[in-house]
Parts: C-alpha cells; structure tokens; sequence
C-alpha cells in the first residue's frame, strides 16, 4: 500500500517535471526543435544541392538540426503533401524549386498562393548548339527554322518543364516553328546535342559551361533578361536584346531553387527563417557555391518572394494549359492570365 | 610511338596511384566501404544507387579523395553484394545480380551453394578489374562509340535485351516467357511517358506519375513468391551440409577465358552507353552465355557459366559506366548518376575538361577499382561463409527476418509508403504465376526495358517526322537491327531450314 502511494507521488512528480519542461520549452522562440526538410526531387539535383548546402548553414545560425530528406515523385506533389499535411509550425519545410509552379495545374499540391517563398537562387537559361554547327548566332539559328519550320531540332528536359517552355516563349515572340525533342532530363537533351542528334539545346547555363569551357559546345542566346560571362567564351547577350517582345514572359519565369512553407505558418516563425535564410545566402561560402555552380543569387522571401512567385505561376500554368498538359485549368484554380 | 608513350605514362601514372594508396588509412577505409558496400548489396532493395546516395551525404565533410574511397568501395561491393542473396535465397539482392538467381539459387539447390559463391566473387573481381584496365587505357576510344547512340540505337538495344525474354522460358511451355515479358512491358508503360508528357495508365494515382519503381518490383516478384513459398513448404531445400567448394575453379576460368573476355566487353559496352546500366549488362551477358554454351537447355538448372556471365558483366559495367562519366561528365548508370552528384558536392564539375586539367583523375579512379575490387574478394571470402551458415537456420526464424528486411528495404528506396502498397499488390501477382511457372526474370527484364524501348522508338521517329528510315540508316544502328532480326529467326524454325539449305550444297 505504501509503495503504492509512494510510487503515485514519483509518476505525478515526473508529470508535473514534464509539464514544466514543457511549458518552458513552448516558451522559447521558434526554433526549439529540429527543422524537418522535405526536397521533393532526388538526391544528386539542383534542389538537393541547393537546399543542403543552405540548410548547413542555417542550422549554425538557428541553433537546432536540420534534417534533410529526399521524397521525389508524382511532379514534387509527394514531398509538397508531406509538408502541407504536417502541422504548419514551421518545423516542417520544403526543398523546391520552380516546378512548385506547376502544383495546381498538375493537380499535385495547393497553389502558389497558399505557400510562403524563401527563393535562394538559380543558374540562368541558354540555347546553345555544337561547336560545329553552322549556326554562329541566334539569328542564325531562327533564319534557319523560318527557312524550313519545324526542322530545327532543339533538345530540352522534358515537355512542359521550365526549358521546354523557354524554347517554346522564344518561337512562338519571333514567329517560327521549332522542333521541340523532349529528353528524360537535362543530362540527356545535352547528350543528344554532343551526338549531333539534335541541333540545339535549351537548358541551364550551369549544365553546359564545362562543354562550353572545353569549345564542345557554342552558347548562342541567354533565354533571360540578363546576358552571362562564360568563362573561356565570353558574353552571352539576352535574347530579349534581340527579341524585346519576350521581356515579359522571361522576366516572369526562371529557373529558382530554395525553401516552401504553408502561407499561415505564423509571421514570427517565418520571419525567423527567413532571417537565418538571408544570412546563409551573404555567407561567403554561399558565393563559392553559387560559383561552383554556375548559378545566380536572387535571395528573396516574404511579401517580393510571393508576388514573384504569382506571377510565375500565372505565365507556367497558362503555358501548361496552352500545351495541353494541365490536370486543372488555369481558370478552374483562379489564376488569371499575366497581363 | 607516341601512342606507346601515353601507354607507358598511363601505367606508371596507375602504378603510382595504386602504390600511393597504400597507406593503413586508406586500407581501413576501403575495406570498411567494401564491406558496407556489400551489407547494400546483401540487403534486398538496397541497391548501390542508394548506398552512394547515403554516404554522399555522409562524406560531405571529408577530403575528396577519401570521399571517392568510400563512394567507390561500395559502388563495388554492392553490385558484387547482391549476388550472395541471389544465390542463398533467390532473391536479388540489387536489381543487377536478378540474372544471378536463374542459375546461382539451382545450384545452391543443388548443395553447390558455396560453389556458386566463389564463382560469384571471382567473376566479380575479373570483372571490375577487366572494366578498370579498359577504363584506363581505352576512354578516349568508348567515350567516341558512347556518343555514337542516339535514339535509334538505344532502340535497337532495348529490343535486343527485350528478345532475351524468349529464351528465358519456362520449362513447359516456351511462350510463357514471352507472356511474363509482356506483363513486364506493360507495366513499364505506366507514368508520365517522356515525349508527350501525357500520363498512362496511373488511374489519377498521383504517386503512379514518376512510373512503377524498378528496386520494390524486384521484391514483389523475387522476394516475396519466395517467402512465401518457404512458409508453405517445411524446410529449406538447401543443403548446406555440403558447403565446400568443389570445383577447380581455374581450369573453369582457362575454360572460359574467351567467354570472360566477351561478357567483360559486354558489360563495359553497356555500360558505356548513357542511360542502360548494370542490370541490362547482366541480362545480356547470361543470354549470351546461354546461346553459345553446348549444353543450353541446361540453363536454369544451374550452370557454372550462368553465375560467372551476369557476375562478370555487371561488375565490368562499373568501369563502363565511369568512362562518360569522368570523359563528359555524362553518367553510364543509375549508381554513377549519384557518382556524378557526389562530384559536384565536392566542387569537382566533371565535363570535358576534368580529365585534361586533372590528368591523375583517370589513373586515381582506375587505382581505386583495383583496391576495390581487391577488397571486395578479401570481404566476399569473410562474409560468405557466416551467410552460408545462415540457411542453417531454422526457416521459422529466418523467413520472418527476410520478410522484414524486405519491406525496410522497399520503404527506404523512397521513404515512400505507396511503395509497400505496391510492392503487396504486385508481391500477390508475382506469387501466382510463380505458382503457375511463370518465370519472373523476363518480367522484370520488360519492366526495366519498357519505357526505354518506348520512348526512344518514338523519339527517333519523333526527330525524324515518322519516317522509320532513319531507324537503321547508321552503322551501328543497323549492326544491332541486324543482330535483333537474326535473333528472332534463331528462335523460329527459319534458321534451322535456312542452315539445312546451306549445309546440302
């Protein structure tokens, strides 16, 4: 009996000790626990890169774990899900990149509009052909393809991702027909263009600079606002410099790689984050990163990250819908046309 | 002259990385990443894709070079590791070692078990080592015949591993293997197709987009039939009783010295080529051993050689797969995919230029297969005879573990649960027609080239506006059109009239 009682008192005692701890620890600021990444494409990619090198550094400054996992599948709807279904703490977090942008109209996960944006970086867009080609510049390239409509071949990662649509924003300003041959990613649309089976590539200046570097390949156009140094090249214009009627679309859709949260995680949480996420991105050896990779930093979240990633979501989903590949029309998800 | 120069750089290059190697540091490590590397192997549905993906991150922090230790310490050894399932139990431990089991399970059956081990490991070991040498003397010339397929002629090799399903037939009826292989082909049509983006098949199943898996399908229709199939009977039918080896193993390989040679060429040229990998190396390889051996209708029923071709090729795909890799910075296969991501994890950007601004890149990686593959016979020997014992185990307690094991090993391919889900659904199909002699090798055979030989047939028809012409009008691409047809003929009674003509006059 006595035990009994004593045994009572020891387990209302821990209890209490628990509660206690408890409370305190709900008292500490966001964040108190570990951090839980979601990326929601596969090891060895752009977003795992990205988003593991600026979670190493955040952890440092946020003072907990954070722990990355990969849980690629159905368009990045499986890791969006896992996100959206957990609670919206900010403890759990999404590695995404730009094909977020097409969540709703790949009927995957919730639009752009119920998301917050920690938009880190990207490495710009090019259309380069082979080193042999006879094509010395862009307006070559699109001579050629008014000459004979669809015959000129370009290569890219797949039809409706990001680089498909780019080739396609840049026929469709300047009025000619390419032959767009999708690949199974960008690793094999370069390929094809090492083997001379298609005439040109449209993908990211990071995946070709060594083949530019080495004289394999010729980057023609930057399919950007902004023109590039290659290093052993030289300056690549824009092809809104030759083309000015592309500067809306091209402003309004790029290449980005960084962090997704529910739009009604509280402010202070996403405030928190946010800072430590601008801290990572001024560390200088987020400026060799960026170098390694051939990318550039756009560092925005908060208020600029959401409008920008409206009007992403806006130009990538009536470009989907246009193609033929939206689950869910543009209209249907109430998303109105970029002007 | 100048070529017998490079000759000779390259080999002291080689000697002086291989003997740099050699400190205690580095032994230790490599030897740990082999035996890791083998543990993934072992272990169904870890493959060696994942074990690299794993310690990618884990070497993060280390220097580049002992990072490339551990990475490719256990890209060896897990490709190597997945044959010892495939023998015990008949159950591939990687997708790459499922040609294993056709032969390596019947003779383990057979109480040859640790006979098909060392043939196993031997094989292996010739294999990297042959995959290496050509790797280090010969990736000028691979990396110029890798950028020679296009569309076409990865067409023409998908319908040429394709037409092994054939002669993979069930002992009753031939056209059973054909059947299973079309259910494998189907199932390779699910998910996001790669030319119109167009989704089939998924029945609005968003997790069916990216495809049916090709790791949890090997234990769906390797694993689970068999664990079942041990929980109805009463005992193992192994008997390890007589766990020695038996055979004179080199009077085999002197037997087999140009058949090696041969399914080493195989492995590496698949290996090569961007995009096909390990599995379909093995694949092909065992077919080819099977065509040219005297005894063929003894396949299946366990033959030296149906061990040592799969074993052979898979292991020289390693150095295949590595040769774009480090020349183009293009990925032979799935695992050196992850290679690829490791490398530029590390800063390093593997293109064309890597191996003329790092010149000791190409003798440094040849250097580590060798110790690699060194290794992987040392832990092989070790870890061989403990899993032997295993099956001494009562099955009661052992199939249980499997099963298990199975299912951690489908779940941490993805972190995915629709995968176990899957791997259920299919794990019930895959029990019933094993039941129904079903062979389940030409299942994942079409599963595997499925979507391959869909979506480059349309590809190139695709680039080329419909006109089917341009399928055979290339050297090479005609070479394997031509190898395809007289397959085909080899297996109808066609080329048996054909040889009787020519034989009368």
């Amino acid at each position: 009996m006595k035990l009994r009682k004593k045994t009572l008192m020891t387990f209302l005692t821990v209890i209490l000790l628990i509660c206690v701890m408890g409370m305190a620890v709900a008292a500490k600021p966001y964040p108190n626990k570990n951090i839980f990444v979601y990326i929601f494409s596969s090891q060895g990619g752009g977003t795992d890169t990205w988003v593991r090198h600026l979670s190493a550094l955040m952890e440092r400054d946020l003072g907990v774990n954070i722990v990355c996992n990969n849980l690629p599948g159905a368009n990045g709807g499986n890791g969006g899900m896992k996100v959206w279904n957990a609670p919206h703490d900010g403890y759990t977090v999404l590695g995404a990149s730009e094909t977020s942008m097409f969540f709703g109209v790949n009927d995957v996960a919730p639009t752009a509009d119920q998301w917050n944006f920690f938009i880190a970086g990207g490495s710009p867009g090019v259309i380069a052909v082979h080193a042999k080609s006879p094509y010395q510049t862009i307006e070559d390239l699109v001579e050629a393809a008014r000459k004979h409509p669809n015959q000129i071949k370009i290569s890219d990662s797949g039809r409706g991702k990001l680089w498909n649509i780019k080739a396609i924003q840049l026929g469709s300003a300047v009025g000619v027909k390419f032959q767009h041959i999708p690949y199974n990613g960008s690793g094999p649309a370069i390929t094809a263009l090492l083997s001379r089976e298609v005439d040109a590539v449209s993908c990211s200046a990071g995946e070709v600079i060594e083949y530019v570097r080495s004289g394999m390949l010729r980057p023609l156009v930057m399919t950007e606002v902004n023109g590039l140094d290659f290093e052993n090249f030289g300056y690549v214009k824009p092809a809104t410099d030759y083309y000015p009627s592309l500067k809306n679309g091209y402003s309004n859709l790029f290449q980005w790689l960084g962090f997704m949260m529910p739009a009604d995680v509280p402010e202070e949480v996403v405030a928190a984050f946010g800072r430590a996420f601008e801290k990572a991105l001024q560390d200088p050896k987020t400026d060799q990163f960026v170098k390694t990779q051939s990318s550039k930093k756009i560092g925005l979240w908060g208020a600029e990250a959401k409008k920008l990633a409206s009007k992403m979501e806006s130009v990538a989903s009536w470009m989907s819908y246009e193609l033929g590949l939206a689950k869910k029309t543009p209209t249907e998800l109430g998303i109105a046309p970029l002007e | 002259m100048s070529l017998l120069q490079s000759f000779l750089q390259i080999s002291s290059d080689f000697l002086a990385s291989s003997v740099s190697f050699f400190t205690l540091g580095n032994l230790v490590m490599m030897f740990a990443a082999v035996m890791v590397g083998i543990t993934f192997g072992v272990l169904p549905g870890l493959s060696a894709t994942i074990g690299i993906a794993l310690f990618t991150g884990l070497t993060y922090g280390y220097s580049f070079e002992k990072a490339l230790i551990i990475l490719l310490g256990v890209y060896v050894g897990a490709i190597y590791g997945g044959s010892i399932t495939a023998i015990l139990i008949n159950i591939p431990g990687t997708g790459s070692a499922a040609a294993t089991c056709l032969d390596g399970y019947p003779l383990a059956m057979k109480g040859e078990s640790s006979n098909a081990n060392i043939l196993a490991r031997i094989s292996s070991f010739i294999g990297t080592i042959f995959g290496m040498l050509i790797f280090l003397f010969l990736t000028p010339l691979m990396t110029k015949l890798a950028l020679e397929f296009t569309s076409p002629e990865i067409f023409w090799l998908a319908i040429f591993g394709i037409l092994i399903c054939g002669s993979i037939s069930a002992p009753d009826l031939p056209i059973k293997g054909w059947i299973a292989g079309l259910i494998g082909l189907l199932m390779g049509m699910v998910g996001q197709e790669d030319i119109q983006g167009w989704e089939r098949l998924t029945f609005g199943v968003s997790n069916l987009i990216t495809g049916i898996p090709f790791v949890p399908m090997t234990i769906a229709f390797f694993g689970i039939p068999q664990i079942v199939k041990s929980m109805r009977s009463a005992q193992f039918k192994i008997e390890a009783k007589k766990d020695r080896v038996t055979i004179n193993i080199w009077s085999l390989i002197k037997k087999n010295f140009f058949n090696i040679l041969r399914w080493g060429t195989i492995g590496i040229g698949i290996g090569a080529v961007p995009g096909v990998g390990e599995n379909i190396a093995a694949w092909v390889a065992y077919d080819d051993a099977k065509r040219r051996h005297k005894r063929k209708q003894e396949f299946g029923t366990g033959v030296y050689e149906g061990v040592m071709a799969p074993e052979t090729a898979n292991n020289a795909a390693i150095g295949g797969a590595i040769i774009p890799l480090v020349s183009l910075g293009i990925p032979g296969s799935p695992p050196a995919a992850m290679l690829l991501g490791a490398l530029m994890l590390h800063g390093i950007r593997p293109g064309p230029l890597l191996s003329i601004e790092h010149p000791q890149i190409i003798p440094q990686f040849a250097a580590l297969l060798l110790w690699a593959s060194v290794f992987l016979f040392i832990c092989g020997l070790i870890i061989t005879k403990p899993m032997v014992s295993i099956l001494k185990v009562s099955q009661k307690i052992l199939i249980p573990i499997i099963a298990v094991l199975c299912v951690v090993g489908v779940y941490a391919y993805n972190n995915n649960p629709f995968h176990l889900l899957l791997v259920f659904v299919f794990g019930v199909l895959g029990y019933f027609l094993n039941k129904m002699e079903y062979s389940s090798a030409p299942l994942i055979l079409g599963l595997i080239l499925g979507n391959l030989a869909d979506s480059s047939f349309r590809r190139a028809l695709f680039l080329h506006h419909g006109n089917l012409w341009y399928l055979i009008n290339r050297p090479l691409s005609f070479i394997f059109f031509a190898a395809c047809v007289l397959t085909i003929l080899s297996q109808t009674k066609v080329m048996h009239h054909v040889k009787k003509m020519f034989v009368k006059k």
